[in-house]
C-alpha cells in the first residue's frame, strides 16, 4: 500500500518536457511574443470546434449537387470556404475524387501537413513514422490494414503533403443512398475515408 | 500507468475514438506554434522545414514513433526556431 501512495498521479511533478513547454510559453509571454488568452482560445478551437464533421458536410454536399462537385474539384480552397470552412492551412486546399478507376489516399511523408478546416488535426497513426514512409513504399498493404481491400485493376494515388498544398478525399458515394439527405449522407462519411485509408460504407 | 487526462480532455469530441492531444502541453506546443507562425516570427514552410528536419533525425537512429515522441520532437523544433528567429530560448539552459 506504501506503493500506493509513491505513485500518486496527481501530485506527480511536472515531467521534463511538460517544463520545457512551460518555461518557453513564459517566454514568449514575457516578450509579448503570444498572449496566454489567445492560446486558450486556439486549443479550445482545435478540440471542440475543428473537425472531420466539416468534411463531411463537404462531401456530402459534393454527392448531393453536381454544381457543387464540380467546383470542389476545380478549386476546392474556395469551394471549401464557400461552405464557411475557412481557416489556417486552408489556403491551398485540394480535392481529389475516387472513381471505380482510381483510390486516392493522402500523406505527409515528412511530418504532418493535413487540410485542418476540414478535418481538423491529424490522428496519431498519420503521424506515425510507419505509416509516412509505407503509405508511398506499399500503399496497397497500407489499405488492406485499415480493412480497405480493393480490386488489383484499380489505380492508387498517394498525394503527398506539403506546407503548401493539402488534400482531401472525395469518396465514392455508397450504392443505395441516392434517395438520403445532406445529413444523412455527410453522418456515413468518416474522417478516414476523407484522408484516403477507407471507403464510405453504409451503416 | 494510465496517465490520466484531465477532464477538458476526456470531453474532446473524439471524432473517431481519439483525442486531440493527449496532453495539455501538447496543446500548448501546438498553439505557440501557431500563433508564433500568424504573427509573423517564422512562415509555416520554415516551420514544417523545421519539424520535418527534428523528425527525420530522430527517424535516422529510432524506428519508433508515437504521439508522445512526436509532440516532443514538435517542441525541440520550435525551441530551435524561435532560437533562432528571436535568439532567446537558450540563456537559462542549464
Amino acid at each position: 500500500m506504501s506503493e500506493h501512495e509513491e505513485h500518486q498521479h496527481h501530485h506527480a511533478p511536472p515531467s521534463e518536457i511538460e517544463e520545457r513547454v512551460k518555461k518557453l510559453e513564459a517566454l514568449l509571454i514575457d516578450k509579448k511574443l503570444v498572449d496566454p488568452l489567445s492560446l486558450d482560445l486556439l486549443v479550445d478551437t482545435y478540440q471542440n470546434r475543428v473537425g472531420p464533421r466539416n468534411g463531411a458536410a463537404v462531401v456530402a454536399r459534393a454527392w448531393s449537387d453536381p454544381d457543387y462537385r464540380k467546383r470542389l474539384l476545380e478549386d476546392a480552397t474556395s469551394a471549401i470556404i464557400e461552405m464557411g470552412y475557412a481557416g489556417r492551412q486552408g489556403e491551398h486546399l485540394v480535392c481529389v475524387e475516387n472513381t471505380p478507376k482510381v483510390h486516392n489516399m493522402v500523406v505527409c511523408t515528412l511530418c504532418s501537413c493535413y487540410p485542418w478546416p476540414v478535418l481538423g488535426l491529424p490522428p496519431t497513426w498519420y503521424k506515425a513514422t510507419s505509416y509516412r514512409s509505407r503509405a508511398v513504399s506499399e500503399p496497397r498493404s497500407v489499405l488492406k490494414e485499415f480493412g480497405t481491400e480493393l480490386h488489383p485493376d484499380v489505380e492508387v494515388r498517394v498525394w503527398d503533403s506539403t506546407a503548401e498544398v493539402r488534400y482531401l478525399v472525395l469518396p465514392m458515394q455508397p450504392a443505395g443512398t441516392e434517395s438520403y439527405s445532406v445529413e444523412q449522407l455527410a453522418s456515413l462519411v468518416k474522417r478516414d475515408a476523407m484522408i484516403g485509408v477507407t471507403e464510405v460504407k453504409v451503416n | 500507468m494510465s496517465n490520466q487526462p484531465p477532464a477538458s480532455f476526456e470531453q474532446q469530441p473524439t471524432k473517431n475514438g481519439e483525442p486531440v492531444f493527449d496532453a495539455p502541453w501538447q496543446a500548448k506546443a501546438f498553439a505557440m506554434t501557431v500563433k508564433l507562425n500568424e504573427s509573423g516570427i517564422f512562415t509555416w514552410t520554415e516551420w514544417a522545414d523545421r519539424l520535418s528536419k527534428h523528425i527525420a533525425e530522430f527517424e535516422t537512429h529510432s524506428k519508433i514513433s508515437n504521439s508522445d515522441n512526436y509532440y516532443t520532437l514538435w517542441q525541440s523544433a520550435l525551441e530551435s526556431l524561435v532560437d533562432e528567429k528571436t535568439g532567446s530560448t537558450k540563456e537559462s539552459n542549464d
